[in-house]
C-alpha cells in the first residue's frame, strides 16, 4: 500500500517495541485488586451505618417479609421518619405489609430509584408509588450525589455531570477498587476500636419502620439551637444550588418503571419546619422557585401526581413536632401517617 | 483542561494517533490547532491580576477564551516577524529598533494584563501619601493563562536571534508551535528556542525508549501532582487561612505541607508536560532536580524552576553584567534578578520580597563563598561519615531557609506574612475552638506524609542518587513492576472532594 503524503506514518521509521514486562505486572497486580473489589461482595464490606447497609437492612427486614406491597413509600430521612406504615395499613384498612416505608437516610431520588430497580419483581403489584422529593435532591449542593450513587449509577449519568464531581464519578465506575479498598481500612479501624461490638445502631421497628438510632435527639433543642440549625441547613441545601437534568431524568425513569408496572405514582415534598420555609423563602426564593418549576414540570412530563407542601400546618402538623429543621419525631410521624392515608383515600390513589 | 482530568485525556487520546499517523508537516499544523484548542479551553477560568480565580463560566460560553488564543497568536505573528527582520536588517541600528519592538510589545502585553492593576493602585498609595487626593480607578482585566511564561519563550527568541545565536525561523507555524506547544504552554518549562524551536522545525522520531520514559513521567507527574501535592493543599491553606490563630506546631507542619506541596505541584506538572512531549517525540528541558536535596542556595537555584532561572541568568543577570564588572556589581545584578523574578511570579510585593530575599541569600552565599566554586562536585572518593553529615546538615539549613521564605510567596498580604513568622517563632500553644484555634487534621497529614514518603522513596532519592528522571526503568523487571503498581494504586485510589484543584503556577 503507498503511503499518502499526510498519513504516512514518518515518525515510526526505526520503531523498535518491545515487551513491557513491568508494565505488564503492574498492570496484572492493578487488574488484582480490581477483580477482588468487584467480586467481593458489597455486604460483607459495608457497615451497617452506611447507605448501603441501611439499603440491604430494609431490603431484608421491611420489604422481604411482604411478598403483596400496594402502597410504598420511597425518599430520605424525612419520609423514613414521617411515616408509620402499620398505622397507615389501620387507616387504609390496608393488611399488614401493604404498605411499606422504604425511604433511606441521606437518600437522594437515584437511592428511590435504586431501591425500585433492585426490588421490581417484588414491587411489580404496588398500587401506588409515593417518591418523597426534598428540595435539594435535584441540585448537588454540598453533600453530592450520594454514596449508592457513586457505587451503581451508570457511567452515562456520571459523565452528563458537572466537574466536579463528574472526574471522580467516572473514575469511581472505572475503578471499583476506589470505594472497596477504604473499606477495608476502615473495617479494621471499626474492628480496632472495638464499634462493631457496640451494638446494631439501625434497626426496622415493629411498625415497620427504619429506626436510625444515630439521629436520635441526645436533648431537646432550644430556639437558638433550631435556629442555628435551620440556618445551616438551608444554606448547606442551597449551596452552589443548580438543577442537574440527569438528577431529574432519574426521578423520570422510576416514574416510568413505576407506571410501566401498573402502578400510580406521586411525587410530594413533605412540609419542612416552618421556620426552616421562612428561611428558605427569606434566603433562596429564586432557587426554591426554581425547585418546584422543576418538579411540575417532572410530574407533568412523567404522568404522576404532584403533592408539595410548604409548612407544616398543610399536614395538620406544627413545628414542635420537628426534630430540627425537617425531621418529624415520633408524635409528627403519627400526624403526618393519618394524613397521608386520608389523602390517599380522599385522592382516590388506591381506586383500580 | 488540567492534565489531572479526564477532558485532557480524552483530548489527548484524539491528538496522540493522530500525530503519529501524520507526515511531519502535517504533524505540526495539527498539533498547533490542538494547541491553541488547549489554551482556548482556558478562557478566563484562570485569574486576575491580583490573583483571584474569575467567574467559573463554562469555557464554550467564555468570550476571553477566543480573546486570549487571539492574542497569544497576535504576539507570536509579531515576534516571528520581528525576528525576520532582524536577522534581515542591514544595520545593527535597525536590528536594535526591531528588537526593542519585539520585547517593548511583549512586555507591554505582559505589563498591561498583569502589572496594571498594581501599578495603578500603588501609584494611587503614592500620591494617598503625599497628600494628593487621587480618583479610585480599577480596571476589569483578566489575566490571561500562561501569558508570563509565553512572552519570555517568545523573547527569549528574538534576543537569540539578534545576538545571532539563532537563525531566524523560515516558517510561521513553526515559530507558533514553538510558542503554543500545549504540553508546556500554561505552566513551562520555558523552553529555549535552540532546543524546542529546532526540533519543531525537523521531523521527530518515535522511539520505544521515549514512550517508556514519557509515560513514566507521566505517572510520577500525576503522582506528584494528585496524590501529594492535592493532598497537602488544604494542610496548607488551612495553616495560612488565619496564622494568628495557630500553634508554632501547627504553622511549622503548615510551611513544611506547603514546601512539599509547591513543589510536587510544579515539578510534577513539568514531570507531566515532559512526559507528554517524549511520547511525542519532542525533548522539553528539565524544569527541576531534586531541589530540597540542594546543599547551598545557589545549588537550590540550580535545581528549582530551571526554565526559568537559567532564562533570568542568560537573558537578564549577564547582559546587567552578571559576575564580570566586580563584586559589588555582581552583588546587586543577583538581587535585582532575583528581585525581577519575583516580580514575574505575580503583581504583589509578597513576590517581590520573596525575590528579593532569594537575591540578598544568594548575594550572601556568593561573598561568603569568595572565589571557592559555588556547588560542590560530586568527590570521587566516598564520602567520610563527618562529610556525610555535614552535607545533611546544609541540606536541612537549606531547606529551612527556602521554606521559611516561602512564607511571603504564599501568604496573600505581608500581614500575614508577619502574623505566620511571628506565630512560628512564639512557641504559642493550641487555641481552643472557642478562640477560634486553627489545627490541622491529624489523619490527613499522616495520609499526606505516607505518600511524600512513598514519593522520596521511589522517585526523588532514586533520581537524586542516579541523577536520571526514569531511573525506576532500570530497575529489575519486579522491583520496576512492583514500584509502578505502587503509584498506579495510590493514585487510582486517591479521592478528592474537591477534584478541581488547579496547578499552582497557572496562576502565573
Amino acid at each position: 500500500m503507498s503511503r499518502s503524503s499526510i498519513f504516512n506514518f514518518e515518525s515510526f521509521e526505526g520503531f523498535k517495541p518491545r515487551v513491557p514486562w513491568a508494565a505488564l505486572l503492574a498492570l496484572a497486580l492493578l487488574g488484582g485488586v480490581e477483580l477482588w473489589a468487584r467480586l467481593m461482595p458489597n455486604d460483607t464490606l459495608y457497615p451497617q451505618a452506611s447507605s448501603w447497609g441501611q439499603l440491604r437492612l430494609v431490603e431484608r427486614e421491611a420489604l422481604a417479609p411482604h411478598s403483596h406491597p400496594q402502597v410504598v413509600f420511597l425518599g430520605s430521612s424525612r419520609m423514613r421518619d414521617a411515616l408509620v406504615p402499620r398505622l397507615a395499613e389501620r387507616e387504609l384498612g390496608l393488611s399488614e405489609g401493604a404498605v411499606l416505608n422504604l425511604a433511606l437516610g441521606g437518600g437522594r431520588v437515584y437511592d428511590a430509584l435504586l431501591m425500585y430497580e433492585r426490588n421490581r419483581a417484588q414491587l411489580k403489584g404496588a398500587k401506588l408509588i409515593i417518591v418523597g422529593v426534598d428540595e435539594w435532591h435535584f441540585s448537588l449542593g454540598e453533600s453530592g450525589v450520594g454514596p449508592l450513587f457513586n457505587e451503581f449509577a451508570p457511567l452515562a449519568d456520571r459523565a452528563r455531570l458537572p466537574e466536579p464531581p463528574r472526574n471522580a464519578l467516572v473514575t469511581d465506575w472505572l475503578f471499583n477498587m476506589r470505594l472497596k479498598v477504604p473499606l477495608l481500612y476502615q473495617g479494621f479501624l471499626r474492628a480496632v476500636r472495638g464499634e462493631e461490638k457496640k451494638g446494631v445502631r439501625m434497626s426496622i421497628d415493629e411498625n415497620g419502620q427504619l429506626a436510625d438510632l444515630r439521629d436520635a435527639p441526645k436533648s431537646e433543642r432550644n430556639a437558638e439551637e433550631v435556629l442555628a440549625d435551620v440556618t445551616r441547613m438551608s444554606r448547606m441545601h442551597y449551596a452552589n444550588f443548580r438543577i442537574e437534568p440527569v438528577l431529574v431524568e432519574q426521578a423520570e425513569r422510576l416514574a416510568a418503571l413505576a407506571k410501566e408496572d401498573g402502578a400510580r405514582v406521586v411525587f410530594m415534598q413533605l412540609p419542612n419546619r416552618g421556620l426552616y420555609r421562612d428561611e428558605v423563602l427569606k434566603n433562596f426564593a429564586a432557587q426554591y422557585a426554581a425547585h418546584l418549576e422543576t418538579l411540575t414540570a417532572l410530574c407533568r412530563r412523567a404522568g404522576a401526581s404532584c403533592k408539595v407542601f410548604e409548612y407544616p400546618a398543610e399536614c395538620g402538623l406544627s413545628d414542635d413536632q420537628y426534630l430540627d429543621y425537617g425531621h418529624l419525631m415520633p408524635s409528627g410521624a403519627q400526624t403526618f401517617t393519618h394524613f397521608a392515608a386520608r389523602l390517599i383515600k380522599a385522592e382516590g390513589w388506591l381506586a383500580p | 483542561m488540567l492534565f489531572s482530568t479526564y477532558e485532557f485525556w480524552v483530548f489527548f487520546a484524539i491528538v496522540f494517533p493522530l500525530y503519529f499517523a501524520l507526515s511531519f508537516r502535517a504533524q505540526n499544523f495539527m498539533l498547533l490547532a490542538a494547541s491553541y484548542i488547549f489554551y482556548s479551553y482556558w478562557g478566563s477560568q484562570g485569574f486576575d491580576a491580583a490573583g483571584h480565580p474569575v467567574a467559573n463560566l463554562h469555557p464554550w460560553n467564555d468570550p476571553w477564551r477566543y480573546r486570549f488564543a487571539a492574542l497569544m497568536f497576535l504576539t507570536a505573528s509579531f515576534d516571528w516577524y520581528a525576528g525576520r527582520r532582524i536577522e534581515g536588517a542591514a544595520s545593527t541600528r535597525a536590528k536594535k529598533t526591531w528588537l526593542i519592538l519585539s520585547l517593548g510589545s511583549n512586555l507591554a502585553v505582559l505589563g498591561f494584563f498583569k502589572y496594571c492593576n498594581f501599578f495603578i493602585k500603588n501609584t494611587e498609595a503614592l500620591l494617598h501619601a503625599l497628600g494628593v487626593q487621587a480618583p479610585e480607578i480599577v480596571l476589569q482585566v483578566t489575566l490571561p493563562v500562561a501569558i508570563s511564561f509565553y512572552t519570555f519563550q517568545s523573547m527569549a527568541y528574538t534576543i537569540d536571534v539578534y545576538r545571532g545565536e539563532l537563525k531566524a525561523t523560515a516558517r510561521l507555524s513553526d515559530f507558533m508551535l514553538f510558542v503554543a506547544y500545549f504540553p508546556h504552554l500554561v505552566a513551562g518549562p520555558i523552553n529555549r528556542p535552540k532546543s524546542l524551536l529546532s526540533q519543531c522545525e525537523r521531523p521527530r522520531r518515535m522511539t520505544w525508549d521515549g514512550w517508556r520514559q514519557g509515560a513514566l513521567l507521566i505517572l510520577i507527574g500525576l503522582f506528584k501532582k494528585v496524590v501529594v501535592a492535592d493532598g497537602l493543599a488544604p494542610l496548607a491553606d488551612k495553616a495560612f487561612s488565619a496564622p494568628e490563630r495557630a500553634s508554632s506546631l501547627t504553622l511549622i507542619l503548615g510551611l513544611y505541607c506547603y514546601s512539599v506541596q509547591i513543589y510536587t505541584d510544579f515539578s510534577g506538572y513539568s514531570d507531566i508536560a515532559r512526559g507528554l512531549a517524549k511520547l511525542m517525540g519532542f525533548e522539553l528541558m528539565e524544569n527541576f532536580n531534586q531541589p530540597y536535596f540542594a546543599a547551598s542556595i545557589t545549588e537550590f537555584w540550580r535545581r528549582w524552576h530551571i526554565s526559568l532561572s537559567t532564562w533570568l541568568r542568560d537573558y537578564l543577570y549577564i547582559p546587567l553584567g552578571g559576575n564580570r564588572k566586580g563584586a559589588l556589581r555582581t552583588y546587586f545584578n543577583l538581587f535585582l534578578t532575583m528581585l525581577l523574578g519575583g516580580l514575574w511570579h505575580g503583581a504583589n510585593w509578597t513576590y517581590v520580597a520573596w525575590g528579593g530575599l532569594h537575591g540578598i541569600y544568594l548575594a550572601v552565599h556568593k561573598w561568603w563563598l569568595g572565589d571557592a566554586k559555588p556547588v560542590e562536585a560530586t568527590p570521587e572518593t566516598k564520602p567520610t561519615l563527618a562529610q556525610r553529615a555535614l552535607k545533611l546538615a546544609k541540606i536541612c539549613a537549606t531547606f529551612h531557609l527556602v521554606a521559611l521564605t516561602w512564607i511571603f510567596f504564599r501568604a496573600e498580604t505581608f500581614s500575614k506574612a508577619w502574623a505566620y513568622l511571628t506565630g512560628l517563632l512564639n512557641f504559642r500553644g493550641k487555641l481552643g475552638r472557642e478562640q477560634g484555634g486553627v489545627s490541622l487534621d491529624p489523619e490527613e497529614l499522616q495520609v499526606a506524609a505516607f505518600a511524600f514518603l512513598a514519593l522520596v522513596l521511589l522517585v526523588d532519592l532514586p533520581q537524586y542518587r542516579s541523577k536520571d528522571h526514569t531511573r525506576i526503568l532500570s530497575w529489575p523487571v519486579v522491583w520496576r513492576g512492583l514500584a509502578i503498581f505502587i503509584l498506579a494504586v495510590w493514585l487510582i485510589l486517591t479521592r478528592r472532594t474537591d477534584a478541581h484543584v488547579p496547578f499552582i503556577y497557572f496562576q502565573f
